[in-house]
């Protein structure tokens, strides 16, 4: 895939100032399904400045793990959708977020074993063989881990990525959160995924509780994960690279004053 | 348990606070609260889609009671769909099912409202009809024409004064005392562009407006405005509020029914 350089996740708050003051930012990230819409403000809004940005949809429904049967009508809208906004890649997360017909809006993690990647692979291909190409799958946080589990975390997704050979998204934040809650070392994550599988890079922000830390998306980038960040740039190279915030959104200046820390730990490619 | 199992054990868990995870999760410090994270967090973040819809239903509860009856509403309604956006749809007749205070009907109403702005706000994009486009329907043919609203177009009728009280809570107008009951009032809502719009209707238009929706033709609609109005007016009268639907961008075609062709 091809490096975008640096990003940020399209917030609406973001919308006017994006528009009027245009700023050096690689491409933007939309969230799918606040754009599955008939009409009106997001799209109005996503279609003005996907014709001025590189553009890639990051989804948070697909549930690819779940035991339920794929979501036709989910899937529709998706490639309406990427139809009409043209993104680079379309991503999603390595869990899944409901069964029997609900939708916990969560993501909920999976055990990494041998019957969930059993699971996982043809779901995956279907929705490469709907969309008409490979997608990311995102490593992401989680609280409590299975006693069933056989692999590591990065085994799994070096494993899914090779049998469903899709791509990944590797949320660095999310590793080193996983790296605390479930006490191992993230650079042997890092070093357990294979180079040629990442085509992009998530960064945000967490909550620290006493034993264990939440994936809030609600803060700056803590110092150990641009510690992190560093060490998987050296492993991947310029790699896609983009901020998550999804609670107490700052005026966009912050973000760029944040991206630039990002640019600046790493050799920076050209902006669109 | 197997992949389904362990999914419907988890959901059970998030669900319905129901034990049977647990055996397979490992258990090391602060067990409870990890597992906590999915069970509340499920709730916070339903109870903040609420919140995003229903902001002056929000206001008008105070944040705690709020929190507390969307709390309520979530362990009794499953999200089935794919968007978040999409949660909350029924939050109005479940709040008149409660039943549980001296307001619910105001309340169910100003909820069905801010759902109804919701539903204006990401209606489908569609063009209006440009007044233009009639000029070339021969008057003898006018009788015939039937009209397409476009897809944003909605109506509200409401019993109480839950539009000034919500425009009141949007700072664009004088709050009223209370949230009551009052005279019957018809609402028309609309987008221009990405921008909503409402307005009130009088009964003559809010019914020809609605005869319009259900397909009744331009003669059809000057039948009904004879019963209220002198004959020779009658023909003004109707061409004068197509008019203004076509100016406020209402209308998105027409038709001519086969009759007339």
């Amino acid at each position: 895939m091809k490096n975008l350089g640096f990003g940020l996740g399209l917030r609406p708050d973001h919308y006017e100032a994006i528009l009027a003051d245009r700023p050096p930012i690689g491409f933007f990230e939309a969230l799918t399904e606040n754009y599955l819409v008939p009409g009106g403000k997001p799209l109005h809004y996503l279609e003005r400045i996907r014709a001025q940005y590189p553009l890639v949809l990051h989804g948070v429904s697909l549930s690819i793990g779940s035991t339920q049967p794929l979501n036709r009508e989910y899937l529709k809208a998706l490639k309406a959708l990427m139809l009409r906004v043209e993104p680079h890649w379309i991503s999603d997360h390595l869990c899944w977020t409901g069964t029997d017909g609900v939708n916990l809006h969560d993501l909920m993690p999976l055990p990494y074993t041998e019957e969930a990647l059993q699971h996982l692979v043809p779901r995956i291909q279907e929705v490469q063989d709907r969309v008409g190409g490979r997608i990311l799958l995102e490593n992401v946080s989680s609280y409590v881990s299975f006693k069933d589990s056989t692999l590591t975390e990065w085994e799994f997704l070096a494993e899914l990525s090779a049998r469903a050979d899709c791509l990944l998204l590797l949320d660095v934040n999310n590793v080193y959160v996983n790296s605390v809650n479930h006490h191992f070392d993230p650079e042997e994550f890092l070093r357990g995924i294979p180079r040629h599988r990442v085509a992009q890079i998530h960064l945000a922000g967490h909550e620290r509780q006493k034993s264990f830390i939440i994936d809030t998306h609600d803060a700056p980038v803590a110092e150990p994960v641009w510690n992190l960040y560093r060490r998987a740039v050296e492993r991947f190279g310029a790699v896609s690279t983009m901020i998550e915030r999804d609670a107490n959104i700052p005026p966009l200046d912050e973000l760029l004053e944040e991206l630039d820390v990002a640019r600046r730990l790493t050799a920076a490619p050209a902006v669109a | 348990m197997d992949l389904q199992d362990l999914q419907r054990a988890f959901q059970a868990r998030v669900l319905l606070r129901q034990e049977g995870i647990e055996v397979e999760l490992n258990r090391g410090d602060d067990f409870e609260p990890r597992l906590d994270t999915y069970v509340e967090g499920y709730r916070t973040r339903l109870v903040e889609a609420l919140s995003a819809t229903y902001p002056v239903l929000q206001k008008t509860l105070g944040g705690e009671t709020f929190a507390q009856q969307m709390r309520d509403y979530v362990d009794t309604t499953r999200s089935l769909h794919y968007s978040v956006r999409e949660y909350g749809a029924d939050l109005a007749q479940w709040l008149e099912s409660r039943n549980d205070s001296g307001r619910t009907r105001e309340l169910a109403e100003l909820s069905r409202w801010e759902w109804t702005l919701a539903d204006v706000f990401d209606a489908r994009d569609d063009q209006a009809l440009e007044l233009s486009a009639l000029a070339t329907v021969p008057p003898a043919r006018w009788p015939g024409l039937s009209f397409t609203l476009r897809a944003c177009v909605r109506r509200f009728e409401t019993q109480g004064n839950i539009v000034q009280w919500w425009r009141a809570a949007n700072g664009l107008c004088d709050q009223p005392a209370e949230l009551i009951d009052g005279e019957p009032s018809q609402w028309l809502l609309w987008r221009r562009g990405v921008k909503t719009f409402f307005r009130s209707l009088d009964a003559d238009e809010a019914s020809l407006l609605d005869a319009a929706r259900g397909g009744s033709t331009f003669g059809e609609l000057c039948a009904r405005l004879a019963a209220d109005v002198p004959d020779t007016e009658v023909a003004v009268r109707a061409a004068s509020l197509l008019r203004g639907w076509i100016a406020e961008e209402l209308i998105a075609d027409y038709v001519l029914s086969a009759e007339s062709e």
